[in-house]
C-alpha cells in the first residue's frame, strides 16, 4: 500500500511516531513511486524554506540575555503600573529639579524670578540593573500606591503634534517658539517628512508636605524646604521639529536620516526657593542608584544642562566636536557589528540631534555642513 | 506557572514567535518589540490548562501583528513607515526579497498562509492543528498543499 502526501510530508518533518516512521522507511526502500513523491515534497519544502528563511537561530547565551532584559523590563512596567504615573512624573520632576540645580552664582541674579534656559546636554547612562535597583527599593519601602494629587497641582497648556508638507517646511518656524532652521535639500537627500511638536507650558505647584512624606517613606533624610510649598514652577518647552531626509535613489541603496531641532526649554523658579536644598534632597534619595547619582551630581553647570538618558546596555557614548563645539556621539548597537549613530549638540538656544543609518563619516559630514 | 517553567517557554518559543512576527511584519526591530510584548502578555495572563503554550503564543502574536498593521493612528503609521525606511542598506536589501515573499504570501488564502508561517517559524504539527482546529493527522496534507501553492504563486508573480 502506498502512502499519501500527508504521511510523507509528516515523515519529512519528523512528525510521525517511531512505529509509523519505520513502516514508511521500509516502504520507501522498495517503492519507487513513493520515493518520487517524497523527493518532490522535499524540493517544495526546500523551496519554501529558502524563500521564507530568516536567519534567526539565537544561541542559548543570547536567549539568556534577552530573558534577563525582559524580566527587568517586565519589572519596570509593573512598577509603573503599580505606582501609576506618579513614578514617571516623579522621575521627570527629579530630572528637571536636578537639572535646574543652581550654582551659588545664581543667587546673585535672583531678582523677581529665576529663569533658566537649559541649552546644554549631557549623557546619563542607565543600565537595566539601575532600573531593577529602583524597583527593588520601591518594593522594600512598602509604599503601595502613589497618587499624583498628593504632590501638588499640575497644569499643562498647549502642546500637540502637527505635520507640515515638505515643500512648506519654512512655515514650521511659525509654529514653534525657537529659532528653527529649515533645511531643504542636503547633498543628494530630499526632505520627505516634517513633524512639529508644538510649544507647551507646564505649571507645577508642589505640595511640599506630601512630597516630603514620600521622601521619608523611601528612606530619604533630606526633605524639601517648606518655603517651596504652594509656589508655582513653570516649565516652558519651545517646540520640536523633526525633518526626515531620504536618499534620492530609491530602493537598492536606500538611506535616510533625521534632523531634530529642539528649542531649549525654559524653567521659571519662584522667588525665595533654595534650589540647592531641592537638589540635595533629590540626589540623596536612597531610591537613586549610586551609578546615576554620581553621574547626575557630576554634571557641572546644572542649571543649564539637560541630562539625556542613554541605555547603557545597547549604546556607547563618546565626546566629539561638531563645528568646533562639544557634541555627543551615541552608538546604538543593534546587531553583532551593526550600529546606528546619533549625534547631539547644541547651538545657541537649539538642541540638534542627527540620527540615521548612514556610515559615521557621512553623518559627521552632514552635521558639519548644517548652517 | 513557575519561574523555571516560564523561562523554559521563553527559551523554547522566543525564536519561533520572532520569526512569525518577522514574516508578518518584515521588520526585525518591530518583530523583536512585539515578541517581547507577546511574552509579557503570556507572563501576566498565561493560558489556562486547556490549550498549549505554543498555540496561545502564535495567536497572540498574530493578533498583535494585525493590530499593528491596522493601526489607526496616522502619526504612528507614518513613524513606522519611516522607521521601516530607516534601515541600513544591507538590511534593506534583505527586505526587498522579503517584500516580494510577503506579496506572494498575501495572495494565498489565510489558512495556507498561516500554515506556512507556523511551519517555517518552527511550530509543531500539534500546535498548527490546535490553531486551525483540525486533526493533527491532516496537517501533513495541508502543509504539502500549501507548499505547492506557494511555489506556484511565486513563479507566477515573477
Amino acid at each position: 500500500m502506498c502512502y499519501d502526501d500527508g504521511i510523507l510530508q509528516a515523515y519529512l518533518d519528523g512528525e510521525l511516531d517511531e512505529r509509523e516512521k519505520e513502516m514508511v522507511k521500509t516502504h520507501l526502500d522498495t517503492c519507487a513511486k513513493c520515493k518520487k513523491v517524497l523527493d518532490e515534497l522535499k524540493d517544495l519544502d526546500e523551496f519554501a524554506k529558502e524563500k521564507l528563511a530568516i536567519d534567526f537561530n539565537p544561541s542559548m547565551e543570547f536567549l539568556k540575555k534577552r530573558y534577563k532584559y525582559f524580566m527587568i523590563r517586565k519589572g519596570a512596567e509593573n512598577m509603573i503600573k503599580k505606582y501609576g504615573k506618579a513614578v514617571a512624573a516623579f522621575a521627570g520632576v527629579l530630572l528637571v529639579f536636578s537639572a535646574v540645580l543652581v550654582s551659588p552664582v545664581r543667587d546673585a541674579v535672583a531678582d523677581f524670578l529665576g529663569v533658566f534656559r537649559m541649552s546644554r546636554i549631557e549623557a546619563v547612562k542607565i543600565t537595566p540593573e539601575d532600573i531593577e535597583k529602583i524597583r527593588q527599593r520601591l518594593n522594600e519601602s512598602g509604599v503601595k500606591e502613589i497618587d499624583l494629587e498628593q504632590f501638588g497641582k499640575f497644569k499643562s497648556i498647549g502642546g500637540g503634534f502637527e505635520e507640515v508638507k515638505p515643500e512648506e517646511v519654512e512655515s514650521a518656524a511659525e509654529k514653534v517658539d525657537f529659532d528653527f532652521r529649515p533645511f531643504g535639500e542636503l547633498d543628494g537627500y530630499k526632505l520627505a517628512f516634517v513633524g512639529v511638536e508644538k510649544p507647551q507650558k507646564l505649571e507645577i505647584t508642589p505640595d511640599v508636605e506630601g512630597i516630603n512624606r514620600l521622601i521619608m517613606a523611601f528612606g530619604g533624610e533630606k526633605t524639601l524646604p517648606e518655603e517651596m510649598d504652594g509656589k508655582t514652577f513653570v516649565i516652558r518647552t519651545t517646540g520640536t521639529v523633526r525633518q526626515t531626509f531620504v536618499s534620492e535613489e530609491e530602493r537598492a541603496n536606500f538611506k535616510s536620516f533625521v534632523i531634530t531641532q529642539v528649542g531649549a526649554p525654559e524653567i521659571q523658579v519662584p522667588e525665595g526657593v533654595d534650589l540647592n536644598a531641592v537638589r540635595e534632597a533629590m540626589l540623596e534619595l536612597p531610591l537613586l542608584p549610586e551609578n546615576i547619582r554620581q553621574q547626575l551630581s557630576g554634571i557641572e553647570n546644572w542649571q543649564a544642562t539637560i541630562p539625556i538618558p542613554v541605555d547603557a546596555e545597547h549604546s556607547e557614548v563618546e565626546d566629539i566636536t561638531v563645528k568646533g563645539k562639544p557634541a555627543l556621539l551615541v552608538k546604538n548597537r543593534w546587531g553583532d557589528n551593526a550600529f546606528n549613530y546619533a549625534i547631539l549638540w547644541t547651538d545657541n538656544q537649539t538642541i540638534f540631534a542627527l540620527d540615521g543609518s548612514l556610515p559615521l563619516e557621512e553623518m559627521l559630514k552632514i552635521a558639519e555642513s548644517l548652517r | 506557572m513557575g519561574f523555571l517553567e516560564y523561562s523554559e517557554v521563553y527559551a523554547n518559543y522566543y525564536a519561533k514567535v520572532y520569526r512569525q512576527l518577522f514574516y508578518m511584519l518584515n521588520d526585525p526591530f518591530l518583530a523583536e518589540d512585539l515578541a517581547q510584548e507577546v511574552f509579557l502578555k503570556f507572563y501576566q495572563n498565561p493560558p489556562g490548562k486547556e490549550g498549549s503554550a505554543g498555540a496561545w503564543l502564535f495567536r497572540v502574536a498574530k493578533n498583535l501583528a494585525y493590530n499593528y498593521l491596522r493601526g489607526e493612528d496616522n502619526r504612528k503609521k507614518r513613524e513606522i513607515k519611516f522607521w521601516l525606511l530607516r534601515r541600513d542598506s544591507e538590511i534593506f536589501h534583505l527586505l526587498e526579497e522579503q517584500i516580494y515573499v510577503r506579496q506572494v504570501l498575501a495572495k494565498m488564502d489565510e489558512r495556507d498562509r498561516m500554515i506556512l508561517i507556523m511551519k517555517h517559524s518552527g511550530y509543531s504539527y500539534e500546535e498548527i492543528a490546535e490553531v486551525l482546529g483540525v486533526k493533527k493527522t491532516s496537517i501533513g496534507t495541508l502543509v504539502a498543499r500549501a507548499h505547492r501553492k506557494f511555489k506556484e504563486y511565486f513563479k507566477e508573480e515573477v
